[in-house]
């Protein structure tokens, strides 16, 4: 498989299984006032748009629904025309899980396919047993955290491994797109309004995790592109680069070892992933199916061997 | 065995290419790059940073890399030339007055060691434009002639009608893969 390894000749650890990622970075700030999300159901041309507009717990004045207060951050979508349903993004009206009891029971059935929310409490997932070669707790005393060090973790993490102060070189995401290659269908697509103030609150801690549902036959795409786009500040970075590590359970399904490179200062850039995805077999999607949120990933983002960044992301496939 | 030849035989057996586009602004980049991989060219606006797209081609599995070609921008080009096995260079036909500047941009780029061994692909852009300079005349302002230092070629092109594009993507490829892709 050569995914990981696009653009370097490094290489990644195996793995026998390939899941379908999704970057969580894109929602690393959640001050953001709103996203829309347009999904493309037809080829090319014709297009149907569903806006998906996220409320931010920080802007949720618009049209305020979710109001407790440790509620999460809510996704709520209006579409005006017909209903669609494809992949399982199927346009619902969503409401936000704001019981912080039996959050997750809740949030399973009030959260739409094909969406992401910002969950207000992390659920730890257990400690790993195995002994690897680093641990969390080891590496959370580290004044630097290199890539080495998140490729030795055995599992997923529990907390994060850098504040979102780390990212003083103003990385932003700003577009994140899914296509399908075999079908040349956009997928699912979240840009940041072009208009969009500047804000200068720091980035809160809870939207470094975003948890995505999915219909159970989004496991079955086979060639994916993932496009990302992201802002960088007035600093030149240089070595820039992300690793993605996704688990199901204790079990490391894939890692992604991508290196941008070099960012010039104040630039906006755009990257596409092509990826293949092998079959996955009908237990391990069964599973993932059945346990919905059991499926994480970490991403860590570097510059010049530094953590800069970390977030995280849960799915389900049960929608 | 060296190292670098253990690295090389790692990229030969993926059959991967790192493709850098460059050239002025408005030379139409990447809209080429966004035709190459038939995508709508409909609102393509000034590349302010870089562009990445991953395309299988002829069995290979081509990087592309279209960086900004606005005059602030040239000066990082410098930081994306490691490990390029080919360099498309794309010219604006129709732009007569930026001719000059276009072949000296080129010039410098060509003395760079870490471009050194790639292929040149110039793409004379365009080239369906009333006014628009024929390819042989470019090819001798940017004396491609006296290049003994990179294999190239120079093919006109229409990016937005994709017009000898795959022609010109082929010959690239072939000439990037007999050189880098030799078996033992």
């Amino acid at each position: 498989m050569t995914c990981a390894r696009c653009f370097s000749a490094r290489s990644s650890p195996p793995s026998d299984v390939f899941f379908f990622f999704f970057s969580p970075s894109f929602f690393s700030r959640l001050n953001l006032p709103l996203f829309s999300i347009s999904v493309n159901h037809s080829k090319k041309k014709k297009k149907t748009l569903i806006h998906f507009i996220f409320f931010c717990r920080c802007r949720a004045q618009l049209e305020l629904h979710s109001t407790s207060s440790s509620s999460s951050s809510s996704i709520q979508i209006n579409h005006s025309t017909k209903t669609h349903s494809f992949l399982g993004f199927t346009p619902r009206f969503a409401t936000a899980a704001s019981n912080q009891t039996d959050m997750k029971a809740e949030q399973q059935q009030s959260i739409p396919p094909g969406s992401a929310t910002f969950p207000s409490q992390m659920p730890r997932p257990p400690p790993s047993t195995e002994q690897g070669i680093t641990t969390e707790s080891e590496l959370a005393k580290k004044a630097q955290i290199t890539p080495n060090d998140v490729l030795a973790l055995p599992g997923i993490t529990q907390g994060f491994l850098c504040s979102p102060s780390a990212n003083i070189y103003n990385i932003e995401f700003t577009k994140f797109q899914i296509r399908d290659l075999d079908t040349e269908q956009v997928l699912f697509e979240i840009a940041k309004p072009e208009n969009d103030q500047e804000n200068d609150e720091s980035p809160q801690e809870s939207a470094r995790y975003v948890r995505y549902r999915f219909a159970p036959n989004f496991l079955k795409l086979k060639t994916v592109g993932a496009t990302v786009e992201f802002k960088v500040g007035d600093i030149p970075i240089h070595h820039f680069r992300m690793i993605e590590r996704h688990f199901f359970k204790d079990r490391l399904l894939k890692c992604f070892d991508f290196e941008f490179g070099f960012c010039i200062p104040n630039s906006r850039n755009n990257c596409e992933h092509i990826y293949e995805f092998p079959q996955l077999s009908q237990q391990l999607m069964d599973d993932m199916i059945n346990n919905p949120n059991e499926t994480r990933s970490d991403s860590f983002y570097f510059v010049d061997n530094k953590l800069v960044m970390h977030n995280k992301a849960d799915y389900s496939y049960d929608a | 065995m060296g190292f670098l030849k253990i690295l090389r035989k790692q990229r030969a057996r993926e059959r991967e290419m790192r493709i850098l586009i460059l050239g002025l602004d408005n030379a139409g980049k990447t809209t080429l790059m966004k035709k190459f991989l038939d995508e709508p060219t409909d609102t393509i606006e000034p590349t302010l940073g870089f562009d990445i797209k991953t395309v299988h081609f002829k069995d290979f599995q081509l990087n592309l890399w279209d960086v900004g070609g606005q005059k602030s921008l040239r000066s990082y080009w410098k930081n994306y030339f490691e490990s390029t096995d080919a360099l498309i260079w794309v010219v604006d036909s129709s732009d007569r007055e930026r001719l000059t500047q276009c072949s000296e941009e080129l010039k410098k780029l060509l003395q760079e060691e870490r471009l050194s061994g790639a292929s040149l692909l110039v793409l004379a852009n365009k080239s369906d434009l009333p006014g628009a300079i024929d390819v042989n005349s470019i090819a001798q302002v940017l004396d491609l002639q006296s290049i003994k230092t990179h294999h190239w070629k120079i093919f006109s092109c229409c990016a937005l009608s994709g017009e000898r594009l795959v022609q010109a993507m082929t010959w690239l490829c072939d000439d990037v893969g007999s050189r880098i892709f030799i078996l033992d």
